[in-house]
């Protein structure tokens, strides 16, 4: 075999791995997707549905319906006159996004300051503090009983405000220590560069430094995103009527009507999308953001 | 264009006293060089000036005005950093327009005044650069174009051309001098290198250990040090010293340095100044006669030892008593490793130190 034959096996071989892999990844993606567009009889047929007979949208017109039944055995044409379009059935796309959107803002905004502080003002070489870390150190069970109570006793239980704060308090100490160890890649010459330059410390935080973080505020902000938006256990605990998250909504097509898998596939392609849009738009950002700091490796 | 004051100045870090009881009075208009090996609290003591440290006792005056509680902000002093701390998500305009920006100045008045500043350092045509794709002279333009657009009272530089290649160095050495003449303006230079103060400097200081040594001209610290560090701190080669006790014979005073002894009677007077009969004598490269001849001035035979030669002239390194000393060798003159030469000190070149002290008492 000379020289140039296997270079070519070589790279050959090479993309055979990378087709393989990209497979690998894509593949559960491909089958949410497929079921989201199954007839009933397909989801879990054996052998299995590679690829729907007939796509079919009544998963999609299903969950954005008022309709509590799921209409197996109906013929489509019959369920599609059925289930017509309620507003009423996108607010758990709705609280999903408000409650992850200010939950991350605030967790941002509290974390990044804190960050900063302990990064420039703190004890030079000194590790950053463990403590605020602690409550990832529990299983989230094991802290949520006596968040139940006294969310009960201060009247925050199934309201906006209650969730937002458990997401924001649950999630800033996460952004304290990813951002500032962006902070700590920041020379310090540069706050005092700007102090010089006439800047407040405030000033010399938001003009000189915040600036060169963006990167990591982006990174930072699209983790914190999406944890908040995958969360079950807070909202199943402590919302439930009045606040309904797409997690939550998504456990309720196990229960009562049997396993509703293609809706639950329908209501997961929905939820690919902010997280998706808010990567997309961060993109230029996120490269830079995974190869410094803390997310690296 | 102020008058900078230090009034017993101290600084500690974590218990170690960086900044020792310092007093220190520096011109208008003068071009200030403070030389110090690295550690010897140079740039402490330029952020106690800049005001982004506090000292712990002492004050500081800017133009006779009290500023101990002035923020660094208000002080109205540029600093070029060792690194420069250039604002690296910004143009060269950006960052050259950021201290104006920030004090709100009118958008033309700013653009005008950026511009005009670009001319006189040419970097005119990298205004729409970003920092990233400067070259090391220009980034330190920049540094210093953004420390000029505000018109600052003092300018304080840290070593700025520290991270800069050999031949640029001494370029910008000359064009910064230059810069100080036509502002007329108050400049404090940090730097561990002799020649840039020495160069430079109206006047320097030399520190070690956070205390001030000696504060005159570049002249007068250079021909009559006050002590053994000053000495060595300046001149290239360092000057060499050697150790040598005092010893009364025939009425002379006759300093004994091993293989060889000098003449020191006419310095009677100064050597009641000595704590005891043990002195250092010092002497510069340049004040070393070598010759292949013992001639009757000649005050030892040495060996060479390492030959190096730099074009223009050549540096001997020479064996005595187990010592080695520096010295310049005579055009044309050619001498290698092994070779027994002689060597003449100038006599009236020579320097006492008091080796308890080390305080020079010629």
């Amino acid at each position: 075999m000379n020289r140039r034959t296997r270079g070519i096996l070589v790279s050959l071989m090479r993309y055979v791995a990378v087709i393989f892999s990209a497979l690998v990844a894509i593949f559960p993606i491909y089958w949410m997707f497929s079921t989201s567009i199954k007839l009933p009889n397909e989801w879990v047929a054996t052998p299995s549905v590679w690829f729907p007979s007939r796509p079919v949208l009544i998963n999609y017109q299903f969950i954005f319906s008022q309709a509590y039944e799921y209409t197996i055995g109906r013929r489509p044409e019959e369920a599609t006159a059925f289930y017509s379009f309620a507003w009423s059935s996108m607010k758990p796309v709705f609280d999903s996004l408000i409650l992850s959107t200010f939950g991350t803002l605030i967790a941002l905004f509290a974390g990044t300051l804190s960050a900063y502080v302990l990064s420039r003002y703190g004890q030079k070489g000194a590790p950053p503090p463990v403590f605020p870390l602690m409550y990832r150190m529990f299983p989230p069970v094991a802290i949520i009983v006596p968040v139940v109570i006294m969310y009960a006793v201060l009247k925050l239980i199934d309201t906006y405000l209650g969730i937002i704060i458990l997401y924001a308090t649950l999630t800033v100490p996460l952004v304290l220590w990813l951002m500032k160890s962006f902070f700590d890649e920041i020379p310090r010459e540069i706050d005092e560069a700007a102090i010089l330059d006439g800047c407040s410390l405030f000033g010399a935080f938001y003009k000189g430094v915040l600036p060169l973080a963006k990167a990591g505020l982006a990174v930072t902000g699209l983790f914190i995103f999406i944890l908040d938006w995958s969360d079950f256990m807070g909202v199943l605990l402590l919302g439930g009527r009045n606040v309904v998250t797409i997690p939550l909504k998504l456990a309720e097509y196990t229960s009562g009507h049997g396993e509703l898998y293609g809706p639950m596939a329908a209501m997961g392609m929905v939820a690919v999308i902010p997280p998706l849009i808010l990567g997309i738009l961060i993109q230029k950002y996120l490269v830079r953001g995974f190869t410094f700091g803390a997310i690296k490796g | 264009m102020v008058k900078v004051t230090l009034q017993n100045l101290s600084k500690t870090f974590g218990g170690k006293t960086v900044i020792r009881d310092l007093t220190l009075e520096i011109n208008e208009q003068e071009f200030f060089c403070i030389l110090g090996y690295p550690g010897a609290g140079k740039t402490t003591l330029l952020r106690l000036i800049a005001g982004l440290e506090k000292q712990d006792k002492g004050d500081v005056y800017l133009d006779n005005k009290l500023v101990n509680n002035v923020h660094a902000s208000h002080r109205d002093v540029a600093m070029i950093f060792q690194n420069l701390a250039l604002y690296p998500n910004r143009t060269v305009f950006e960052n050259m327009a950021f201290p104006l920006k920030v004090r709100k100045m009118p958008r033309t008045e700013l653009r005008n005044r950026v511009q005009e500043v670009a001319k006189s350092l040419s970097i005119e045509h990298l205004l729409d650069r970003a920092i990233a794709n400067l070259s090391g002279g220009e980034k330190q333009r920049v540094a210093i174009g953004r420390a000029l657009v505000r018109r600052p009272q003092v300018f304080l530089m840290d070593e700025p051309l520290s991270n800069l290649d050999a031949l640029l160095r001494l370029e910008m050495r000359v064009e910064l001098k230059r810069l100080q003449r036509e502002l007329g303006q108050t400049f404090i230079y940090a730097t561990p290198d002799q020649l840039e103060a020495m160069s430079m400097g109206d006047r320097m200081a030399t520190l070690s250990e956070g205390q001030l040594q000696q504060v005159d001209v570049p002249e007068v610290l250079y021909n009559k040090p006050k002590n053994q560090f000053v000495a060595g701190l300046l001149g290239s080669p360092a000057m060499n010293f050697m150790e040598g006790s005092c010893r009364q014979s025939d009425g002379r005073t006759l300093l004994d340095v091993g293989s060889f002894q000098i003449d020191i009677t006419r310095f009677h007077k100064a050597l009641e100044r000595a704590t005891g009969p043990e002195l250092i004598l010092g002497i510069r490269p340049e004040h070393i006669k070598v010759t292949r001849q013992r001639g009757p001035n000649s005050t030892c035979e040495v060996v060479v030892y390492v030959v190096e030669p730099l074009g223009g002239e050549m540096i001997l390194h020479l064996g005595v008593d187990g010592g080695l000393i520096k010295a310049f060798a005579p055009p044309g003159f050619e001498a290698k490793y092994g070779d027994h030469v002689s060597v003449e000190f100038d006599p009236n070149r020579i320097y006492l130190f008091d080796k308890k002290t080390e305080e020079a008492i010629l």
